[in-house]
This record gives structure tokens, C-alpha cells and sequence, in this order.
């Protein structure tokens, strides 16, 4: 029996005969991925690696790569909308590159205008990378903002994940590359993406980008990020600045939001979307004096009004771009028995949509 | 063949068995430590003849020559009756004559050639005294170790077992050695179609001579090409005890230092019998956690094979920096850097075995540091495989049983190896070819993965697991023991006093 | 004529539910979610649980062919087929049964390498990474019927993380995407019924092993917990699918079990797909191993004089050859779609027959018996 293991050993050995290999340390992995739009079907494409090597080798003193030795760390190349970047770029690798740790592809705001149909397909048939990479459009260029320098000098296509990833807890919904396919290959329901911007030597989130199908609509700016967030899905751990009046301020971190829908007449002509929103909280900041006996009537009710009404606002903006990044018109068709849905573009922007928020705040901090 | 036939010639043809006594002591004559002499009493004269290297001399001397000068000794009769010594045989056997007078009984004849003898027992043993054990040490629990006679083995168990059912057999193995061999198993307990197959399989051996158990446990084991050692040998007697009372049998070996307990399982070399002294949470623990260190040892290193030369997207992003930094400096592919770190840690394993203790374990922990370390440095290895080699190899050594500890070092090189020719997939086959192997072999007929499959949840108590005594009520079901009951379970629990009924009740 | 099974190599009655389950959940289970949804969007479900269902009375009605069997000789389907139908025709139509479960085993060996291909080793050569398995499933076979037994018990054990990593598609999951229930109408379940039946087949290699299990009446619960089980993992690992994907997102994804492993990150290791495509191996091997024993063993009963350990190298290598035949991802489509359809006619069809054939036959012999007594 073991001649025969032997024999099947070396006849593996042999059968199988060489896989390209990638041995970590000898291939450049492409972390990010950048693509700006430069006007008739052509890209400028950026691909970064983060550089290991950089701090030289802990352990070895005196042998292997000097320490001052670093790797190429970013390329970049005009080709033509939907090209692969790796392939394309594999021409200019120090070592091969590997699209297995793809973290984040960020698009400029004219490319988004332009439309992601072809990477997103890319994406989607591509089984070498990861789906719970990030997707983000960029307020200006993704090539300055991937090559530039930051204050930290962690690769930028980590600053960036981290930077989103840690949003996401908070105030801004989930919007990795699952949920961009989610929507964007979905019926009735249309794909966002956080919006990113370069400011002098460090990023930061802008908003979110609105999408119709593959192209960017609309920025919903920072301010409705949390409205947006509270009607999409439940969470817990975003911040609400609400203005009482005028240079009066209070700001309760939500500790426990949910929403429920209802849907009433889902294939009439004026569709009508209940969503009731129940969001508790605790205060972090408040002007003085306005916590008193009467807070629940002053501030709750307040709040509660003030949210509704921006929310209402907010749809209100989507039905009038014809874009659902909430995804109601999905909703709709699950409340709704044979639901009509090639009609469902000409009712979405009369669909009436009403929301009902009870704020309850819980603890006032630790002072009276 | 042909040159088996030359061989046969080659042998001295004069050289064969002695026909008669006579025969037999012109041969043994020579020999300076052969004592033939002829005692003139004044009523008795006599031949007397025996090893000076094999018989008790003093026992000799002071118990046997002084009844040869007795008035009342005349003959051969009279010895016979008169020495107070049990199993004095009388014959004329050539073949048991020689037999004896090699294992250290005085040869008495009258006459020089006079086929009738007596055979007198005078053995000298010696020996280690029974020490406590060396390769399966405990902490707490029995310090005894078996010692390399058979006689001082089977007394250490009787000792543990006092009761008439405890059976034993004995033969001979070993056309030229003649090595005793005890099976020791409880009557009504033990399978006796296991006991018929042992007793079998060590009949029709065909060997010259046995000297260790390692062996005899290798002639008889089912599958002779298995890497897997069939069955568990132990020096200690209270684990030997334990097992014979499960309904497993026990084989003894003269000179050889342990025992083999048969049949067995595979999970059974991963309990240490420390397990049965420790609250069952924690022998539960450690059985696992020893379960946990085999996968280690044996997928560590491939692991790290593999992922590195193929699968870079399984690493995560925190641990990418710290991999890929420690190999920057390394020349080589993860396959050669880890086949010379494992080739070195099999040289100190190796080394620390065949030098003497001191000076082993002295050579073990500098060898491993300043080796390791200097390689590192000088780029050959990186830090992070330095590492998992070495806990691999540590995890190695949690195995109780130092055979299967080697059988597991072995057989992480087959993984390493298809790690490098088809990654993930490689290892995931070799896997498959191992389980499959497992699954094939079997203990004395027993299937060797048992609780596993055959599966039986009943097992399991005394596998993975040591469940509490009270649970423990039945013997393995593997054995197909004669009695399956170890203790009735509900008196178990009666004789434990009331079921308490309510708080502060 | 034939021998009886000797003990030794019977396995007990509990392995009966290690096989059935193992056997059905092969190569179905990672694509199924696809095609059964394609023409019953979110009510596929209920297409699965009432081919689910349906298994059952399959199986009942194969028991049931079995146990009347059993008076007359060995239990098995190929030893129905000569004593109803005669040495020609019996033997035609045990050949025909062989093929069946040739391409049974083809299509599910032929299927792992394609997700090999295109998930992990594009560069792998089927020829080659082929007989790397056919060696493996050689070894296997070769311990006989217990060793392929064993590793369909051992199979149900690696299988469990893969069906409890579910867990995590639970916390991303829209369960509103299951309403409205019940909406569509028979004709599109019924069209979706077929891709269904092709994830439960497998069950019917009881008709090749039911022999080689201890005391058949106590295993017959275990056969229908087995189907029961894989009726389960089956609707679980479908809602899961159905609540995660949105259902036109659903239908762009081949293997949706495996796209959800890719978002799938432990501390330790990302890219739980890899992982889970090399452990899967493990779900895949039953079926191939199974589908080799049998028809090995079905050679050896046609053809007396081949022994078994022949007869295994030569399905071995037939294994080898079809599947380096089937070339791309089409062919594959194409050979499974065959292997659908003469699945669905086998159990729904020929099965009924034979237990009704069976039955006149025995009919005809009391007739026959009674008119020359």
C-alpha cells in the first residue's frame, strides 16, 4: 500500500506540473484602484501597493534587502473604460500583480457622471477579489488623491478603508461592493457610494453619492447623512445635531434606531409608504437651559418634527431625481401582491411617502 | 534462488543439533564460563554442570551442594525429593536440557553419559529495580514503571488486578531466542475472539528473535505498511491495569521494558493516563487541547506553504505587513525555507535523542536558539515560519505516546510537499489520502478511527472527551467486551445519596 | 446465484442517514439557488420543499421495491432487473442503470474541477487534476463498501461548518425579499421544479447499496431522516441565498454560495471562499466514490467473471476520459442538464414502473404456480 502512495505522490508531482505561483513577498498587491474619467471612453487608471519593505527587515541585520529598498509603490496609465487595470499596468510591474486584496476603487465624480456598468461587471465576475471591498466617488482626481502625500505615512489605500470602514459604524450607511451590487443589479432600487475629498494633507467623507442604475446623480450632503442612514437600516451609533432655534444646539447620539415600513396601495397610481421610526438616544451636547422639566414636549417633540420633516424633504428630493437609493420601490413590491413593475418608474415620483419618528431620550450625560 | 542454495552450502555441515547429552557438553566445554565438573560425595557421585554467567552461585552453593553431601542422597530420586526447591524436572529431552541449561538451571547427571538428568532451577536475575517511569511521566499518580523482566511486569499488574479471572497465556517466540511472551487478559471481560487472534497471530510468527515489544507489536499489527502504530505500548502498570480491566488485553515481552495494549484506537495514544487524576473539565481540556496541537503540528507548516506560494488573499491585511516583512530578506521559496527549518529541528530531535541526557539537553536548547536566531539573521528563514516550525514541533510532543508523536512529525513532510505542488488543494487531497488510510486500518480487526466512525456516541465519553465517572458505566464499545456493564448506573447514583428536591432543602 | 454480503462488510443501519444526506448534497448546492429561482423568483422555496417532499415517496416506493425484493434474492435494482426482465434484457437495462449512475459520477467530478478552474487554479488541467482524484477515489473504493461509507459519515461532519457559516449571511439579510409569498403561478414553479429535482438526485443509489446495510427495517427511518436532513440544509442554504442576493442580482451569480464566502473574514484568514471550495471536496467525494463502488460492483454482477478490483480501474479511467471530454463551462451546463433530465424520468417515472411490474409479475407467477399446482 505504501509503494502504491508513493507511486500516487509522484504521479501527483508530476500531473500537476507547475501553477504560477504567487509567493507573497514576490508580487505587488494592488490594494487600491482609482479611475478618472478623461472624456471619450478613455480612463486614467491608478493603482496602488502598499510598500512593506520600507522599514527594512526587523530581524535581519546586515543580510537581505537594504533597508532603504522599497518597492514601487503606485502606477498609473491612460487606456479605455472597463480595461482591467492590472492587465493593463502588468507591463509596468516590478513583479507581477495580484488583484487578490483589492480594497477600494474609487472613481472620480466624471466617471461616476459617466457610469460604472462595465467595472461593476467586473466586479461582479471577478472571483479573485474580495466582496466586501469599498466603492467610493472622489470629489476631484483619484490619481492626486491616491499618489499624494498624507500626515500618516500608512498606505493611502488603507487610510481610505479605514477612514470609510470606521464611518460606517457611525453615521454613514453600508455601502460596500455587496451592497453597491445589491441595488445596482436589483429591481426598484439604486446603488449609493460614500463621497471622498482631498483636503490639503488629509481625506475626508463628503456625503454620499447617488447613483441612477450605473451614474452618479446627486450628492446627499453630510447634514442628511444621518436621516438617510436612520430610513435605510437599523443602527446604533450615529450623531444627530438638531438646532432648536437659532445658535441653540442639541445633539443626542442615537443608541438604539429602528425603522418599519408599511405600504398602502402598491399599485395604484400614488403609491403610499408609511415609515415609522423609533430612535432612542442620549444627549451629548446641548445649549444650557434647554434640558429643563419640560424637554420632552420642548426638545423630543422638536426633534421628532424637525426629523420628519427633513426626511420627507429628502425622499421628496429622490422621487423628484427619480433615484431610489432607499430602496422603497423594492418595498413596495413586497408589500404588494403582482406588483406592476413595469409602471413602477412612471409612480415612483407620485408615491407618497410619510414618516413618523418617536424620539426618546434616555440619559442626559452626567450632569443635571 | 540461487544464492540462497549457495548459502545453505556455506554452513558448516558438521555444525548440528546435539543428539545426546554427551554431545551437547563436548560443545558447551569450551565455553570459559560453562562449569562441567563431577562432584565425589562419600555416598553420591554426580555430574554437575551449569553457566557460571546464568545461575545464582551463592543460591548454588548454599542450597544445593550442601543436600549432594546428605547421607540420605543417593540417587537422582533422592535429590529430587529431598532439594527443597519446586519444578525440579527430570528428563531425558535433549532440546529442553539445552533450553534450560541456557536459561540458568544446574544439569545433574550420574554418569557423564546418562541421557536422564535433573534439571534444578537456580536463575539468577538480574536487573533494574522497578523506577518510575521515563517516557510517560506524571505529575501526580502511580511512580512505578515497568522493568525489562516479565516476571517483575506481570507481578506489577497482578498486583492491580487481584483476582483468579486475570488469565494468562504464555509462548515462545523466536526460532533461535525463544523469548517469552505473557498475554494477559480478564476471563469473561475481554473478547476472547480477540484474545484467539492475538494468541494466533503471535503463534504463527515467524521471526529468530524478539526483543522488544516495538516489534512484536509490529509483526502482529494488521497493517504492517501503516505509519500508524497499531497498537499503544505503555511502561506504566496502572495504565496497563486500566486497560486490562476495560476488556483489552495486555502483552508482555521478556526484556522489554512495556507493555502492548490491544486493541486500541486512535484516540487512545492521545490520552495520557494522567487524564484519569484530573476533574474531567480539565482532562477534557487537555485531551482536546492535544487533539488541536496534532492539527497544528501536521498543517502549520504546510499551511504556511501554501498560502504563501499560492493563496496571498487568505492572509489578512493586519498580518500581510508583519509576513511579508520577515521574508523580504529570504532568498528562498516558503517550500525550500521551511524544509530547512523542519530538516533542522529533525536534526536536534534526532541529536538530543542519540546523545547521552546531559550533554542532549544541553545541545537541544542551545541549538535551537542560537541556530534559530542566527538564521533569522543571516536571511535564511523568516521569523514568523521560525515560529510556527517551532510550535509545530513542540505541538508535536504533546502526544503522549512517543511513537505516535513520530508518526505525526512524519507525516507533516507529505503535506509540506503537496502544499507546494497544488497549495490549499495539494493539502485538502493529502488530507483525503490520510483519512482514507484511517478509515482502511484497522486494531486487531477493530476499526482504528472508531468513535469516529463506526460512529459511536457511546464512545465518545472516554475519547475526546473524559466524561465524569458516573457517566463512565459501560466499557468501549469497540472491544465488544464479554460484559458491557462497568458499574450499575443506578445504583451509581442511589448510593450518592437523595436527588436534592429544592433549594435549601 | 449471487452470494450473500458477508457481515464484515455491512455497515450499521444509523450510516444509512450519513449516505442518503451526503449523496444529495453534492454538487447542487452551491449553484442550485440560481436555477431554481430563475422562473419562481422568491417562491423557489416551496419548489424545493415539494421536491423535497416528493424525494420521500420516491423513497418509499424504492423501499418498498427492495423489501418485495428481498424474498427472492439480493435487494438491489440490478438483481430486479434480471429476475423481472430476464439475462438480455435485464442485463441491457442494467447497463443502462450503470450509465446513469456513470454520468452521475462524471458530472459531479467534472463539476469540482470547474469551480477549481474558475475559483482557485485557472491553469489546472482537468486530465491531470482527474486522475489526481480518480487515485484518491481508487484508494477509497479499494477498502470496499465500509471505507465509502466512512467517508460519507465523515463528509456530513466537514460539511457542518459550511452549512453553519450561514449564520453570517443571516446578519446581512433582507428577509423582505421572500415577500410577496406564493405569487407565482404553477407553470413557472413546475419549470423551476426540474432544476430542484437535479439538486436531490443521488438518493436513488439506494437501489446499489441497500444491501450492505444491517437490519433494512431499522434503516429505513434513517433513509427518510436523511432526505429529511438534506431537505433542510437544502431550503436553509436556498432562503439564505434568496435574502441575501436581490433576486435579479441572484441570477448573475453561478455559485451564489461561493460569491457569499468571498465577503465572508475571520481575524485569521479573508477570503473564506478558498477555504470553503477546498473543503467542499469533501462534500463532493461521496458522490464520486459512491457512483464508482456502485458501478464497479454493478461490473462485477453483470459480468461474473470481472473481478471488482478490475472492473474499478476501468471506471476509473472511463471517469477520467468523459470528464477531459467535457472541455468548458458549457458542456458542463449541457451534461447537466442531461443528467437532470434523466434523473427526473428515473425516479418519477421508471421507478412508479417498476414497483407496479414488479407487483403483475409476482401476480403472473401466483397465477402460473396455482394453475400447474
Amino acid at each position: 500500500m505504501k509503494v502504491k502512495t508513493a507511486g500516487a505522490l509522484i504521479i501527483l508531482v508530476f500531473l500537476s506540473g507547475c501553477l504560477p505561483t504567487s509567493v507573497i513577498d514576490d508580487i505587488l498587491m494592488v490594494e487600491a484602484e482609482g479611475y478618472d474619467y478623461i472624456g471619450d471612453g478613455k480612463v486614467l487608471g491608478t493603482a496602488t501597493m502598499p510598500n512593506y519593505v520600507e522599514s527594512g527587515n526587523q530581524g535581519g541585520q546586515g543580510a537581505g534587502l537594504p533597508s532603504t529598498a522599497a518597492m514601487m509603490s503606485s502606477v498609473s496609465g491612460v487606456t479605455y473604460d472597463s480595461k482591467s487595470l492590472i492587465d493593463k499596468f502588468q507591463s509596468k510591474g516590478q513583479r507581477p500583480l495580484r488583484l487578490g486584496k483589492v480594497r477600494i476603487m474609487i472613481f472620480n465624480k466624471r466617471m461616476a457622471r459617466h457610469g460604472l456598468k462595465k467595472e461593476l461587471d467586473f466586479r461582479n465576475r471577478d472571483p479573485e477579489t474580495g466582496r466586501d471591498m469599498q466603492l467610493a466617488v472622489v470629489d476631484g482626481s483619484t490619481n492626486k488623491l491616491l499618489t499624494a502625500q498624507y500626515q500618516t505615512t500608512i498606505p493611502v489605500s488603507r487610510y481610505l478603508t479605514d477612514m470609510i470602514d470606521q464611518n460606517q459604524e457611525q453615521n454613514y450607511p453600508k455601502s460596500n461592493l455587496h451592497q453597491v451590487l445589491y441595488s445596482y443589479y436589483g429591481n426598484y432600487m439604486d446603488p449609493f457610494m460614500p463621497m471622498i475629498r482631498k483636503e490639503g494633507m488629509h481625506l475626508e467623507m463628503r456625503g454620499i453619492a447617488l447613483f441612477r442604475n450605473d451614474k452618479y446623480v446627486m450628492t446627499l450632503p453630510e447634514k442628511n447623512v444621518f436621516l438617510f442612514k436612520m430610513l435605510f437600516e437599523k443602527f446604533n451609533q450615529g450623531v444627530y445635531d438638531y438646532q432648536y432655534s437659532p445658535g441653540k444646539h442639541v445633539v443626542i447620539r442615537n443608541v438604539y434606531s429602528t425603522v418599519s415600513y408599511k405600504v398602502r396601495n402598491g399599485n395604484g397610481a400614488e403609491p403610499e409608504i408609511f415609515a415609522k421610526v423609533r430612535l432612542m438616544g442620549d444627549v451629548r451636547q446641548s445649549a444650557p437651559h434647554l434640558l429643563k422639566k419640560d424637554y420632552h414636549t420642548k426638545v423630543e417633540k422638536g426633534m421628532e418634527r424637525d426629523i420628519e420633516e427633513r426626511a420627507f424633504k429628502m425622499v421628496e428630493m429622490f422621487q423628484k431625481k427619480r433615484i431610489d437609493p432607499l430602496r422603497l420601490g423594492d418595498l413596495v413590491r413586497s408589500y404588494t401582491r403582482q406588483f406592476d413593475g413595469a409602471s413602477w418608474d412612471e409612480r415612483y415620483p407620485h408615491a407618497h411617502f410619510h414618516c413618523s419618528v418617536h424620539v426618546n431620550i434616555m440619559e442626559m450625560g452626567v450632569s443635571q | 534462488m540461487f544464492w540462497k542454495k549457495k548459502r545453505l552450502q556455506e554452513t558448516d555441515p558438521n555444525e548440528k543439533s546435539p543428539k545426546t547429552v554427551k554431545d551437547l557438553i563436548a560443545k558447551l566445554k569450551d565455553y570459559p564460563d560453562f562449569t562441567h565438573f563431577e562432584h565425589r560425595g562419600k555416598y553420591l557421585n554426580c555430574w554437575i554442570s551449569f553457566f557460571q554467567s546464568l545461575v545464582n552461585i551463592e543460591f548454588v552453593h548454599r542450597d544445593v551442594f550442601p543436600f549432594l553431601y546428605r547421607d540420605d542422597v543417593r540417587n537422582l530420586n533422592d535429590i529430587q525429593e529431598r532439594l527443597p526447591i519446586e519444578k525440579i524436572i527430570r528428563t531425558r529431552d535433549i532440546s529442553v536440557i539445552q533450553t534450560k541449561l541456557l536459561e540458568g538451571y544446574i544439569v545433574i547427571q550420574i554418569k557423564k553419559s546418562q541421557a536422564e538428568c535433573l534439571v534444578v532451577p537456580s536463575i539468577r536475575v538480574k536487573g533494574r529495580q522497578v523506577e518510575p517511569p521515563e517516557v510517560e511521566t506524571s505529575i501526580i499518580g502511580p511512580k512505578e514503571s515497568f522493568v525489562e523482566s516479565v516476571d517483575t511486569n506481570i507481578n506489577l499488574v497482578r498486583k492491580r488486578i487481584p483476582i483468579p479471572q486475570l488469565a494468562m497465556q504464555e509462548f515462545r517466540v523466536g526460532k533461535v531466542s525463544n523469548t517469552r511472551v505473557s498475554l494477559l487478559y480478564l476471563k469473561g471481560i475481554a473478547n476472547m475472539e480477540n484474545v484467539n487472534t492475538v494468541r494466533q497471530r503471535i503463534e504463527d510468527l515467524e521471526v529468530t528473535s524478539l526483543l522488544d515489544c516495538n516489534m512484536l507489536s509490529q509483526l502482529i499489527s494488521d497493517n504492517n505498511n501503516s505509519p500508524f502504530p497499531q497498537f499503544i505500548d505503555t511502561e506504566r502498570p496502572d495504565r496497563t491495569a486500566a486497560s486490562i480491566y476495560e476488556g483489552k488485553i495486555a502483552v508482555f515481552v521478556d526484556g522489554s521494558p512495556s507493555a502492548l495494549i490491544l486493541p486500541t484506537t486512535i484516540v487512545e495514544f492521545f490520552g495520557a493516563f494522567d487524564d484519569y487524576f484530573l476533574t474531567w473539565h480539565l482532562a477534557s481540556t487537555y485531551r482536546l487541547l492535544r487533539l488541536f496541537a496534532v492539527a497544528i503540528s501536521v498543517l502549520a507548516a504546510s499551511l504556511y506553504v501554501a498560502v504563501l506560494t499560492y493563496h496571498y488573499q487568505l492572509v489578512p491585511k493586519d498580518l500581510l505587513g508583519t509576513l511579508i516583512t520577515s521574508r523580504s530578506s529570504v532568498p528562498f521559496d516558503p517550500i525550500m525555507e521551511a524544509l530547512v527549518l523542519e530538516g533542522m529541528i529533525e536534526f536536534l530531535r534526532e541529536a538530543g535523542a542519540r546523545l547521552p541526557t546531559k550533554v542532549g539537553q544541553t545541545l537541544g536548547v542551545t541549538g535551537g536558539i542560537v541556530i534559530g536566531t542566527a538564521s533569522v539573521q543571516a536571511g535564511l528563514t523568516s521569523n514568523v515560519l521560525l515560529i510556527i516550525i517551532a510550535v509545530s514541533a513542540l505541538a508535536a510532543f504533546t502526544t503522549p505516546n512517543y511513537r505516535m508523536g513520530t508518526t505525526i512529525r512524519f507525516i507533516r513532510f507529505p503535506f509540506i510537499l503537496s502544499a507546494e505542488i497544488l497549495g490549499l488543494l495539494g493539502i485538502i487531497l493529502c488530507f483525503t489520502f490520510l483519512v482514507c488510510h484511517l478509515l482502511k486500518l484497522t486494531s486487531l480487526g477493530r476499526p482504528y478511527i472508531e468513535p469516529v466512525y463506526p460512529l459511536r456516541v457511546t464512545d465518545w465519553k472516554d475519547a475526546y472527551f473524559r466524561l465524569p465517572y458516573n457517566i463512565q458505566t459501560t466499557r468501549p464499545m469497540f472491544l465488544r467486551p464479554g460484559e458491557a456493564a462497568r458499574a450499575n448506573r443506578k445504583r451509581n447514583i442511589e448510593k450518592r445519596g437523595k436527588k436534592w428536591t429544592d433549594i435549601d432543602e | 446465484m449471487q452470494k450473500k454480503i458477508r457481515e464484515a462488510s455491512q455497515v450499521s443501519p444509523i450510516i444509512a442517514f450519513f449516505i442518503t444526506l451526503s449523496i444529495q448534497i453534492g454538487i447542487g448546492v452551491l449553484s442550485f439557488q440560481r436555477t431554481v429561482s430563475r422562473h419562481s423568483g422568491q417562491d423557489a422555496w416551496v419548489v424545493m420543499l415539494i421536491a423535497g417532499l416528493s424525494t420521500l415517496a420516491v423513497m418509499w416506493m424504492i423501499l418498498r421495491l427492495l423489501d418485495n425484493e428481498q424474498a427472492y434474492g439480493q435487494p438491489d435494482l440490478l438483481s430486479i432487473h434480471r429476475r423481472l426482465f430476464g439475462k438480455w434484457i435485464g442485463g441491457m437495462l442494467n447497463m443502462a442503470a450503470l450509465s446513469f449512475v456513470t454520468i452521475f459520477g462524471v458530472v459531479t467530478l467534472r463539476s469540482y474541477i470547474e469551480i477549481l478552474q474558475v475559483w482557485v487554479f485557472p491553469q489546472l488541467s482537468v486530465f491531470g487534476i482527474s486522475i489526481i482524484f480518480c487515485l484518491m477515489v481508487w484508494y477509497a473504493v479499494l477498502g470496499g463498501f465500509r471505507v465509502v461509507a466512512g467517508i460519507c459519515t465523515l463528509s456530513t461532519l466537514y460539511m457542518l461548518p459550511l452549512i453553519l457559516n450561514g449564520g453570517f449571511e443571516l446578519q446581512q439579510a433582507h428577509f423582505s425579499n421572500l415577500l410577496p409569498l406564493l405569487e407565482h403561478s404553477p407553470q413557472s414553479l413546475m419549470q423551476s421544479y426540474m432544476q430542484a429535482i437535479h439538486s436531490y438526485l443521488g438518493f436513488e443509489l439506494v437501489l446499489f447499496f441497500h444491501p450492505f446495510i444491517k437490519r433494512p427495517e431499522a434503516a429505513r427511518k434513517w433513509y427518510y431522516f436523511g432526505l429529511l436532513t438534506a431537505l433542510y440544509i437544502y431550503l436553509m442554504v436556498l432562503i439564505l441565498a434568496l435574502t441575501y442576493f436581490s433576486q435579479a442580482e441572484l441570477q448573475t451569480e453561478i455559485w451564489p454560495t461561493l460569491t457569499f464566502w468571498k465577503a465572508i473574514h475571520f481575524p485569521l484568514l479573508e477570503h473564506f471562499d478558498i477555504i470553503g471550495i477546498m473543503v467542499f471536496l469533501w462534500v463532493f467525494l461521496p458522490s464520486i466514490s459512491m457512483s464508482a463502488w456502485a458501478i464497479s460492483r454493478g461490473i462485477k454482477q453483470t459480468f461474473p467473471i470481472i473481478r471488482q478490483k478490475y472492473a474499478l480501474i476501468f471506471v476509473l479511467v472511463l471517469f477520467v476520459i468523459l470528464s477531459a471530454m467535457i472541455r468548458d463551462g458549457a458542456r458542463v451546463e449541457w451534461i447537466n442538464n442531461l443528467y437532470t433530465m434523466i434523473g427526473f424520468y428515473f425516479i418519477y417515472a421508471y421507478i412508479p414502473f417498476l414497483l407496479i411490474y414488479q407487483l403483475i409479475h409476482k401476480k403472473m407467477k401466483q397465477k402460473q404456480t396455482k394453475g400447474t399446482g
